[in-house]
């Protein structure tokens, strides 16, 4: 029997979900892409994007370009978290049509 | 313990996003923005919008014209998707860009060629009479804007809807700039005791031809960019950050 305790509640919320998978998506991303794509208000973001940051899934680098730029990209303990979630929900789907 | 379906929803967000995050827009909104004053200062400086006032053109001004606006416009979008890669930290010449290159170049292609067969050069190199120069502008145009709307929609499975919008809008004022070039020529024309009917159709064609270039490349790319231009995030927000 797979053990469902091992999927992580970080990232099953769906707002910090919706971060991850755009962070495995493309090796980079601003603030104001993550924000567009997301439709999240900045302080929602903000707020997932730090505790992330705080577990160390996601990396945050400053620039200073024409103007300051904050990007984000995952740590690889964050694509590792990530895969695994993904293992996991799969396992789920399937334990689910076993049992039906 | 989550549920399948709970999983399922999951996992569906996560196909979503993955869509969305490999999406490709070929043209930015400011590149959009740039494409579209230049497209309306053109045919403003060089459009005859005021008939009363207005000379023929040879078609080969024309072209000469539109071809520079659109190496400019070119040039502005490349340097822009250009800077948007390094920020992103991909390479200029990405998945997406070979993409949406390999599906806009057949329709390029196509008003490339029937540009060169149109102008005044392509008909005295096969050694036939050239086309009259109000024919040319009104072809020229409509061939222009079905061939770019048809361009664009074909990077529709892969760019943002905007861009599946802006192609279907160039596709039909495409399909529309033809015969209401024609019915506008014809009005004016009946309606008028006209001394040289021949150069008097010239500039209504090109006066027409420049405002619907204004009107779609101009128009259609500002309405393209005001929509899509990118939200700023509250730069106090992001440096709340860690």
């Amino acid at each position: 029997m797979f053990d469902f305790e091992k999927l992580d509640k970080l990232i099953h919320e769906k707002g910090r979900l919706g971060i991850m998978t755009l962070l495995a998506a493309r090796p980079s991303w601003t603030f104001q892409d993550l924000k567009g794509e997301l439709e999240l208000s900045d302080g929602n973001l903000v707020s997932h994007l730090r505790t992330l940051h705080d577990n160390g899934y996601v990396a945050v680098t400053k620039e200073m370009l024409d103007r300051p730029q904050t990007s984000y990209a995952l740590t690889k303990k964050g694509r590792q978290q990530f895969e695994d979630y993904l293992s996991i929900l799969e396992q789920i789907l399937k334990v689910g049509r076993s049992g039906q | 313990m989550p549920h399948r379906s709970d999983a399922e929803e999951h996992l569906r967000i996560i196909r979503s996003l993955m869509e969305k995050a490999t999406i490709y827009r070929a043209i930015s909104a400011e590149a959009a923005a740039v494409g579209g004053v230049l497209a309306i200062g053109a045919s403003f400086a060089f459009g005859n919008w005021l008939v009363a006032w207005a000379r023929p053109v040879e078609p080969w001004k024309f072209f000469a014209l539109w071809l520079a606006v659109l190496a400019l416009a070119g040039v502005c979008n490349a340097a822009l998707l250009y800077r948007g890669a390094r920020k992103r930290g991909e390479a200029f010449a990405s998945t997406g860009m070979r993409m949406a290159v390999s599906a806009l170049l057949p329709s390029f292609l196509v008003a490339g060629f029937f540009t060169a067969l149109l102008a005044p050069l392509g008909p005295s190199l096969l050694g036939t009479p050239s086309f009259p120069p109000a024919r040319c502008y009104e072809w020229m145009v409509t061939i222009w804007l079905i061939c770019y709307g048809l361009a664009l929609l074909a990077t529709a499975h892969f760019a943002p809807r905007s861009l599946w919008w802006l192609g279907w809008a160039f596709l039909i004022a495409g399909l529309a700039a033809l015969p209401q070039m024609i019915l506008a020529q014809s009005g004016f024309l009946g309606g008028s005791g006209i001394y040289d009917p021949r150069r008097i159709e010239e500039i209504i064609a090109l006066s027409n031809a420049q405002r619907w270039m204004a009107g779609t490349f101009g128009l259609f790319h500002l309405i393209y960019a005001a929509c899509t231009w990118p939200r700023r995030a509250r730069e106090s927000d992001v440096a709340e950050m860690p």
